[in-house]
């Protein structure tokens, strides 16, 4: 108890020492000039008198008077260029730790550029160029580069395609045993384009499965197919940075849902809570739903149907954001026919990883449904192998799913060697 | 009769597939909308058309995006996030199209994390203009922490490259000195590294119930000679199924605990000693104790380890059984020595991928009971959109020394919970995929969903 009282205040103490410090250090007037050293890139340039000038516009870098003090050495030198005029050749080489690191490039500037002009430009060469060898020191870690330019301007290169991709391909594969078979065979087609107003997509894709099982000796042979066929569609018209319109449309057919034939068409609107240009980071849409639905059915189902068609209305709302100290997702679904509004159906699907300590992680995933629209169940139920190889969906009320986890590590932080013997 | 069978279905799918493509009618739109493209483009060209230059020149460009580096990247980073955080390049589709090839590979390190290797490969007007630039990832790194700090890196070595387009002028390159003086490092823990992890799975619904646990522990030590590294995990895993009244339970458990003490003999050699611990249902196997004596060479240098390897390995495995049933053979445990032998080739690059892994194993109380596997698996990029992969693995099977002697249930099969008696293996997969149209990928639309 003692212990952890002084440490408490050892560390209060150094707490308040450290700001006092800080806040010394932004003023500017005290950082010494041994600490400044260890932070900046030792350069030697020589060809280029101004190095006032250069120690100005390149801030990570200090230049030294002498070669041996440095990381870098850049030699420049004037050319007569083919065209007339002259040419600029900088060469660069790394010494010390980034020994053998060499480059070269070349300036030519404008014919009628300006002394001052050219400096300028030949100061943005070397100051680009150096990044990739303060990007192997630690002086790297405190260069940002940034970039200005307009959404429109990124978004407006495209070629004759005009933003069209397509893409087609195929999957075969065998597996053989002695009492077990399997094939299966996959194909898909799909075409987009994507930009910034519009989002169309469509995609057909098919697949054709089969497991063999065959041992005599205790009397099993069964063969289990899947077929599946899909094709779906997607089409958005971007409002605003918060707003979207659309619709999905949906043809498939599938053994595991008696999905002999279905069909969807769904107009929709979304909403994000954040804009749309934050989704890497963070984003909260909701999405509203309201489709035509057609299906028609392998076997009978458990109300005596066929085939029927039928309007749902669905609600969704999707929160994702990604900090520092991990990342929360979770979404929320509810659905419900509009002929019979107790077929209906709730889902919330959750998930969050984060780093409690310094070195202690915990992550948490559920997934919970209540299930009533069941409505596609087969009258004549599922056979035992069809229960075992999970090949019919089964009547049920609910569906969970709950993931939980802890990680705790400790020991060296520091240590960065790589050996890669006998394997990662 | 299942040919015939086949081929209908087949028919079925084509048709399928047809009836698609006419209600779309892709073509025709495809070629309307590629008209209008051409217009466009032809405008856009007599606009913009200024000769290109290699050489920096002192001129500005008003829409210098449309020059823009172009860039292919992949692995270590989402390709989105790069695609919002780096704007000032343009992203094709196939490596073949861009003027820099970035490939990043990983490899972990002796405090558990990650390294980072971003390699730069000048094409086009960048030809022979390469570049290596390294990034680490603790372990403690949250997602964010990681790949904001991966982006920067990418970022820094792709300035050399920006450096001769337009798109420099409205670049700006900014210092912030921090204040903090470099310490020196001293590592309290001498390199060794521990861990604990715990997960717990449940899932269910009215006819079928799944539980889920899992406790592993880790220590080790890696220094640039010496490598000590030992881990230990247990997991349950329980089903259940009901089906007319009748409840099928399914259990399994495995128990597996391995260390290893091996060291760097140069850049090409190593030597270790293994030790392994294992215990699972499927195979028959109620405890086994082996302790394997190992020797590798490679045939590149380690130092290259995360773009291409090619270890071999040979060594022998002393092995104490004890089976849960007794084996075909009439046994309730043995002593058995092995001798193998693994090969493993891996290459990565702008060209795609291969994987060659190619072992052997006898026991030396019966040269007859032997396993041979090959694996292949390789993506070739065969040329710009099209590529091609495959998985084939070939498995001779001589050593199931512990097959039960009681023929196994239907239920045993169907729920793979037990391995069957074959004396053979194969598996052979092969796809391909082909993509054609608009080079740049620059656009990220989250909206309803990626």
């Amino acid at each position: 108890m003692f212990l952890f009282k002084s440490h408490c205040r050892l560390l209060l103490f150094l707490l308040i020492l450290s700001s006092f410090f800080s806040t010394l250090y932004s003023q500017g007037s005290i950082v010494s000039a041994s600490d400044t050293e260890t932070l900046k890139l030792n350069v030697y340039v020589s060809g280029f008198t101004d190095i006032p000038f250069l120690t100005n516009e390149i801030d990570f870098a200090l230049f030294v008077s002498e070669k041996d003090l440095a990381l870098v050495v850049i030699k420049i030198e004037e050319k007569p260029a083919a065209s007339g005029g002259k040419e600029f050749i900088i060469t660069y080489s790394g010494q010390k730790e980034l020994i053998g690191i060499s480059d070269e490039l070349s300036y030519v500037p404008q014919p009628g550029e300006t002394e001052e002009n050219t400096k300028q430009r030949l100061a943005t060469i070397l100051e680009i160029a150096l990044i990739k060898y303060a990007a192997r020191t630690p002086v790297g870690e405190n260069i940002s580069i940034k970039y200005s330019h307009t959404e429109e301007q990124v978004a407006a290169v495209k070629d004759k395609w005009n933003y069209w991709l397509f893409s087609l391909n195929f999957h075969f594969s065998l597996n053989r045993e002695k009492s077990l078979k399997g094939n299966s065979l996959s194909g898909g087609l799909s075409a987009r384009r994507i930009t910034d107003e519009w989002k169309m997509r469509a995609n057909v894709n098919t697949s054709y499965d089969e497991n063999i099982f065959d041992m005599e000796e205790i009397g099993l042979s069964y063969k289990n197919i899947t077929r599946n066929h899909n094709f779906n569609g997607l089409l958005v018209k971007s409002i605003s940075d918060h707003w979207s319109v659309g619709a999905f449309v949906e043809a498939s057919q599938e053994t595991y849902y008696n999905n002999k034939f279905s069909f969807e068409l769904a107009p929709a609107v979304e909403y994000n809570i954040f804009p749309y240009i934050e989704s890497e980071r963070r984003s909260f849409t909701f999405l509203y739903k309201l489709g035509y639905i057609y299906r028609k059915y392998w076997e009978e189902t458990i109300y005596g149907k066929m085939n029927e068609g039928l309007v749902q209305t669905s609600l969704r709302a999707d929160v994702e954001i990604i900090k520092t100290w991990g990342r929360i997702e979770s979404s929320l679904t509810g659905s419900a026919y509009l002929k019979d509004f107790a077929k209906n159906r709730l889902r919330w699907d959750f998930e969050i990883g984060v780093r409690l300590f310094k070195q202690l992680t915990f992550d948490i995933e559920w997934r919970v449904s209540m299930i009533h629209d069941q409505i596609f169940l087969e009258k004549g139920g599922a056979s035992f192998e069809e229960v075992l190889l999970r090949r019919k969906r089964l009547e049920t009320r609910y569906d969970y799913s709950l993931e939980f986890g802890f990680g705790y590590s400790f020991g060296s932080l520091i240590s960065d060697v790589v050996n890669p013997i006998f394997g990662n | 009769m299942k040919l015939h069978k086949n081929k209908t279905k087949n028919l079925i799918m084509w048709n399928f597939f047809q009836r698609f493509f006419h209600q779309n009618n892709p073509i025709e739109v495809y070629e309307k909308v590629n008209y209008v493209a051409w217009l466009l483009v032809l405008l856009f060209s007599i606009q913009l058309s200024t000769p290109c230059q290699a050489q920096i020149s002192g001129k500005t460009d008003e829409n210098s995006q449309e020059k823009a580096l172009k860039v292919f990247a992949e692995g270590g980073i989402s390709r989105d996030y790069m695609k919002r955080e780096i704007r000032f390049v343009n992203y094709v589709r196939d490596p073949r199209m861009a003027d820099v090839y970035i490939l990043i590979t990983s490899q972990s390190t002796g405090s558990g994390g990650t390294e980072y290797t971003i390699t730069y490969q000048g094409q086009n007007d960048y030809e022979g203009i390469d570049d290596t630039l390294k990034f680490i990832r603790n372990r403690t790194d949250t997602y964010e922490i990681y790949r904001r700090g991966l982006i920067k890196v990418i970022k820094q070595g792709l300035m050399r490259y920006v450096a001769t387009t337009p798109t420099i002028s409205n670049i700006s390159i900014s210092y912030k000195p921090s204040i903090k003086t470099i310490v020196p490092k001293v590592d309290k823990w001498k390199k060794w590294v521990f861990s604990i992890g715990f997960d717990v799975e449940l899932d269910g619904e009215k006819y079928e119930k799944d539980y889920n646990f899992d406790i592993s522990l880790s220590a080790s030590k890696i220094t640039e000679k010496w490598k000590f590294t030992s881990y230990f995990s247990f997991d349950y895993n329980e089903d259940r199924f009901e089906h007319e009244g009748r409840t099928i339970k399914d259990i399994r458990t495995r128990l597996h605990a391995r260390s290893m003490l091996a060291k760097k003999l140069g850049e090409h050699w190593a030597i270790g000693v293994n030790g392994n611990m294992n215990s699972d249902v499927r195979y028959n196997n109620k405890l086994s104790v082996e302790f394997t004596p190992t020797i590798e060479y490679n045939i590149y240098p380690y130092s290259e380890f995360s773009r291409r390897q090619f270890p071999i390995r040979i060594g022998i495995a002393f092995n104490h059984h004890d089976y849960y049933e007794e084996t075909i053979y009439n046994k309730k445990s043995e002593f058995l020595s092995k001798a193998f032998m693994s090969a493993a080739n891996v290459v990565e690059g702008r060209w795609g991928s291969v994987i060659n892994v190619l072992s052997g194993s006898f026991y030396i109380q019966d040269f007859n009971k032997n396993n041979f596997e090959l694996v292949n698996m390789f993506n070739f990029r065969l040329f710009k959109g099209f590529s091609i992969n495959a998985l084939i693995v070939f498995n001779s099977i001589r050593d199931q020394l512990y097959l039960e002697k009681e023929a196994l249930t239907v239920e045993e099969v169907l729920l793979h919970r037990k391995q069957l008696e074959t004396r053979y293996s194969y598996f052979i997969s092969i796809g391909f995929s082909y993509s054609f149209g608009s080079i740049f990928q620059n656009i990220v639309n989250p909206r309803f969903g990626y």
